[in-house]
């Protein structure tokens, strides 16, 4: 008892200090359990280690559980490549420095998967904060985490049996893969919307079948001789379909929570302080992570076909190492390839880069990047614009105002980050750049002081602000619509000189519109009908 | 990563639970019970199957599994005291208390004389008396729970006289392990560990309520967003309180029950009932399962005829008598018969305490045997009776059997007129509060939903903090009797499953399409009407460029 309270006293200031500084959570925790261990406060190891057991069996289980690969949308080609590019070069450089300090080709091999991926829980938790889920490098991201997240469970599942030169055993393991995958794709669709959508009013009996499904394919994994976290995780993947994964997540969610917290104190607790030549080690790990990852992943994502700024925002994003890298580190802990310190290495450098991402992942940093020189010269426009409207940001929906305003016989020039509009715009004759409409050098290019309006559909406040601000020293009396959506917003639009159209606003007077148009069609008894 | 004896025996135990529960959904079995069962069942096979022979007796594996369920224990009762705002308490602190040393009284000295009668000597009878005093908050708790009645009067009245039943036993548990096992204690020790167990009772009483008062409000109030950080920092609150109540010698139990009293009177009460739940869940059904492994019930069965009598004892005089005493202390005829029926069964509470015997050289395996199986049948045929207790006391009432208790027949429970007809908002964004606040002034019944109080705070209409995810806001919302649900929100799984669990149950939804990409699932799933805000922000834009003049109309 006295143990489970002190893990949790830790977890409770962990998280306390996330929230109080907002940080990812993950790093904190860890250097909780980090706290607790060198205070010497945890004596009942054993205990510490089944935590971790079934932390690390519910934390994989739920991550399977998110597995959606509907979210990437239309970035799945260029996820498949960027994702594989880092995955392969993080980890061969990762692999190739382990060598070059005269360690054993399994221990590199543990190191450099440890290095390969990027983490999806932080990176997804900020893309949730900050709204970007669906932008086009959030798609990216999204998918290049995905892609991952899978390729480590497959190495990891490879890794058990490294050192088992039985062919007939290996045979068994790729077997009994197959035959999970195959239990997990019947779970997802038929056995899951069977039985659970039909025990959903039921929360208790849902709750105990969900974790018996869990056990069961844990089960079915050590039977296998796969790892456990193989296992867990498809057993998530078994129950990702849809309306299941929502159903699970609502009861599983402080389940994993409590358990997920408890894990990563856990772990701490179980780390070293690393010695000088680790020191060194985890100094050059973090360095590849932080310095390597960026550039390469905004190079592949600009070759595969995204803007400068998104490409950049990605790289940016990616730069950390995954929740995974710990499992696999505890994993070659476990069949004695790594030793304590270097788990706390990748530990460390795994809590370092995740503190560090929201620092490093900011709008700033990218227009710093821009600005350094990473964005192709813009083509200036043969003829001097002059009187046109400039719209910044049309996208596929936006053709509708667009066609209005041709209509209107006005000269519109278009700014957006998406090829396809762009060429089919150019093919109409329409003027249309690619690029960021917030860029200043955009705006001088293309002549936004001359013109009659401007009408920008940018998402993010601060790109408008960006925008006013240099319209603003350029000529003060030009009608700058911005459209915003919580009303807070608007009035930093105002401020800035601007006219902001509050979209939640005209969504809510629609709905009402809608809502009384139903309620009229919807009388004639004196009961309060339903709509 | 070497040891997995602990999730080998918490998969099998899980696995074999999910197993009966199903089987048991079809008899409307209580799962307590079905656990019970699927942990008996274990017990005998076990030591048979293959995975730990050897092992499956290891201590490894009890210690694990004890902490969980000792965990669940006292996770339930913290639970039960973030049940307890202090007017709850002053309401039925009273009855509780009476009905609770009352009822100790009259098992004890019934219980006695029967077993006497029955042909157990002396001593064994007084401790036999003793073990069937204690009624099972655990059980009663988590079927009132189940049934959502936790808030009902009667529920209050039955989990107060418990709580006071369980201290009773563990003061006269105190008393007979410094009596009897520990031969070294002098009186002097025994009178000592008391009275540090009761000043430190008082102490942790005290520190819960003057926390409650003064320290806690404002960092819970900071975290209340954060689910997970409000979670963690409520357990972490909670096991402070369980160690120094070990420390001080009394259970672990209620030291969290303290520490749940204490944050019973806050603002983010209900939303953290709402976390734990799933969790409590999870390690209560461990902690059931774990007592049907380890009780032993082959001997008793030639003592059926004392396990028979003891056990429509404990059933029916419980009953009887509760009913009677609650009855004559002014309340309505429905809340003493229900609030007595739930006193019927023994804990397992008694079942440390036989142990205790057993190990003291007073009792005998047959003995304690005996308590067990009268525990097993008490346990099983009281939760029945718990979960069907309206309809039982219909029938208790067409017969007749309740005119002796001469009560008022009047009802205790204050009604509020249930919420129906009413639309739901979920996620209080810009939309979502100029959705909330336009229903509202046209007169329409608003209830808007938000995980954020702050966001709420300045709505004119009803509002209720929580996660729509969960199942349970979205019964307390009362969805289903709703004329629409809104959301506002621009998470698309969140989005989704509300939208899909609306049509479930024919109730219609307008649902917020943030993205184009959204569009397809919400028009599979027969959403009936998308806000599209993107296309009502450009048409206004339009409106907007001909009232600046930058193009004609």
């Amino acid at each position: 008892m006295t143990t489970v309270m002190l893990i949790l006293a830790a977890g409770a200031i962990g998280l306390g200090l996330a929230k109080a500084l907002h940080l990812p959570s993950i790093p904190l925790l860890v250097l909780a359990g980090v706290g607790l261990s060198v205070a010497g406060a945890v004596d009942d190891v054993q205990l510490l280690q089944d935590v971790l057991m079934l932390g690390l069996a519910l934390l994989v289980f739920v991550l399977g559980t998110e597995l959606n690969p509907r979210r990437v949308g239309a970035q799945g080609r260029a996820a498949i490549i960027v994702g594989l590019v880092q995955f392969f070069s993080l980890g061969g450089i990762g692999f190739a420095l382990v060598i070059a300090l005269g360690l054993a080709w399994q221990t590199a091999l543990y190191i450099g998967l440890a290095l390969a991926s990027s983490s999806t829980l932080v990176v997804l938790n900020l893309l949730r904060q900050r709204q970007q889920f669906f932008e086009p490098f959030g798609r990216l991201v999204v998918g290049v985490l995905l892609l991952q997240d899978l390729l480590v469970i497959l190495a990891i599942a490879a890794l058990g049996r490294l050192d088992e030169p039985d062919p007939a055993a290996i045979g068994r393991s790729v077997l009994g893969l197959a035959g999970l995958l195959g239990a997990a794709v019947v779970s997802v669709r038929w056995v899951g919307p069977a039985i659970l959508t039909r025990l959903q009013d039921d929360d208790e009996t849902l709750l105990i079948v969900v974790l018996a499904t869990l056990f069961l394919f844990l089960g079915g994994a050590t039977f296998m001789g796969l790892p456990l976290v193989a296992g867990a995780f498809i057993a998530g993947v078994a129950l990702s379909g849809f309306p299941t994964h929502g159903i699970v997540r609502g009861q599983l969610s402080s389940i994993s929570d409590f358990f997920v917290a408890v894990f990563f104190v856990a772990l701490g607790g179980l780390l070293t302080l690393p010695r000088l030549d680790e020191l060194l080690l985890l100094a050059s790990f973090v360095v590849l992570v932080l310095f390597v990852t960026p550039p390469l992943v905004a190079m592949v994502a600009r070759r595969v076909g995204l803007t400068a700024r998104s490409s950049i925002e990605g790289g940016l994003l990616l730069a950390q190492c995954s929740e995974f890298s710990i499992i696999v580190a505890l994993l070659g802990l476990a069949q004695g390839h790594l030793d304590v310190g270097l788990v706390s290495v990748i530990a460390l450098t795994t809590v370092i880069t995740m503190i560090l991402t929201p620092f490093t992942a900011t709008d700033a940093a990218t227009w710093r990047i821009m600005r350094a020189g990473w964005r192709r010269r813009l083509p200036r426009p043969g003829v001097r614009q002059h009187g046109h409207i400039l719209m910044l940001g049309c996208g596929r929906q936006g053709m509708r105002l667009l066609n209005a305003l041709l209509a209107h016989g006005r000269e519109v020039v278009v700014v957006d980050d998406d090829a396809g509009i762009i060429a089919e715009l150019t093919a109409r004759g329409v003027p249309a750049y690619r690029g960021d409409g917030a860029d200043v050098e955009v705006l001088d290019a293309l002549d936004a002081e001359r013109a009659s309006a401007i009408v920008s559909n940018m998402r993010r406040v601060r790109d408008n602000v960006r925008m006013l601000e240099y319209t603003r020293r350029r000529k003060a009396d030009l009608p700058v619509l911005v459209r915003v959506f919580e009303p807070g917003d608007a009035s930093q639009i105002e401020a800035h000189g601007g006219t902001a159209i509050v979209d939640s606003q005209a969504a809510a007077a629609a709905f009402i519109a809608w809502f009384e148009s139903r309620m009229a069609g919807g009388k004639g008894s004196d009961q309060p009908e339903r709509l | 990563m070497t040891d997995l004896l602990l999730l080998e025996m918490l998969g099998l135990m899980i696995v074999a639970a999910a197993a009966v529960v199903l089987l048991a959904r079809v008899l409307r079995m209580p799962t307590i019970v079905a656990y019970i069962l699927a942990g008996l069942v274990l017990g005998v096979i076990v030591p048979h199957i293959p995975l730990g022979p050897a092992r499956a007796a290891d201590i490894a594996y009890t210690q694990g599994i004890n902490v969980i369920a000792d965990l669940g224990v006292a996770l339930l009762l913290f639970l039960v005291g973030l049940e307890l705002s202090l007017h709850k308490v002053r309401d039925v602190g009273g009855v509780s208390l009476r009905v609770g040393l009352w009822q100790t009284a009259f098992t004890g000295i019934g219980g006695f004389a029967l077993a006497w009668l029955l042909g157990f000597a002396l001593l064994p009878a007084v401790l036999i008396a003793a073990a069937l005093t204690n009624s099972s908050t655990v059980m009663v708790v988590k079927l009132l729970d189940q049934k959502r009645e936790m808030d009902a009067v009667y529920g209050h009245i039955a989990v107060g006289a418990n709580l006071v039943k369980d201290v009773v036993l563990i003061i006269v548990l105190t008393l007979v392990v410094g009596l009897t096992v520990d031969e070294d204690a002098t009186a002097g020790d025994t009178a000592w560990k008391l009275a540090v167990a009761l000043g430190g009772s008082a102490l942790l009483l005290l520190g819960a309520l003057a926390a409650s008062r003064w320290v806690l409000s404002r960092p819970f109030a900071w975290v209340a967003r954060n689910g997970q950080t409000l979670l963690i920092w409520a357990l972490a609150w909670a096991f402070l309180f369980a160690v120094a109540a070990e420390f001080v010698g009394i259970s672990a139990a209620i030291g969290a029950f303290l520490a749940g009293v204490s944050l019973a009177q806050l603002a983010c009460a209900d939303e953290l009932r709402r976390r734990l739940h799933p969790l409590v869940s999870f390690f209560l059904a461990v902690f059931f399962i774990a007592v049907g492994m380890q009780m032993q019930i082959a001997p008793a069965i030639a003592h059926w005829p004392a396990v028979l009598a003891l056990s429509v004892f404990v059933l029916v005089g419980n009953t009887i008598f509760c009913t009677w005493l609650i009855a004559r202390r002014g309340y309505g005829e429905r809340t003493a018969f229900l609030a007595g029926s739930a006193m019927g069964q023994i804990s397992e509470l008694s079942f440390v305490f036989v142990a205790v015997g057993l190990t003291a050289g007073v009792l005998s395996v047959a003995e304690v045997s005996v308590v067990t199986l009268v525990g097993l049948i008490t346990i099983a045929i009281s939760a029945y009776m718990i979960l069907y207790n309206h309809q039982l006391y219909g029938l208790v009432r067409r017969l007749g059997l309740l005119r002796m208790f001469n009560a008022r027949q009047a009802d205790d429970e204050e009604h509020e007129p249930p919420l129906a007809g009413h639309v739901v908002v979920v996620g209080m964004n810009a939309l979502g509060r100029a959705i909330a606040t336009a229903l509202h002034e046209r007169g329409e019944a608003v209830l808007a939903i938000d995980t954020d109080p702050a966001k709420l705070a300045p709505l004119p209409c009803r509002r209720m903090t929580g996660d729509v995810d969960q199942p349970m806001v979205f019964e307390q919302a009362r969805v289903a009797h709703a004329r629409l649900a809104v959301s506002a929100l621009q998470i698309e799984e969140v989005n989704n499953l509300l939208a899909y669990r609306c049509k479930r149950l024919g109730v219609p939804v307008a649902i917020h399409a943030f993205d184009r990409s959204v569009l397809a699932d919400l028009r599979q799933l027969g959403v009936d009407h998308m806000i599209d805000s993107r296309t009502a922000g450009r048409a206004a834009l339009s409106a907007k460029l001909v009232e600046t003049g930058v193009i004609e109309p």
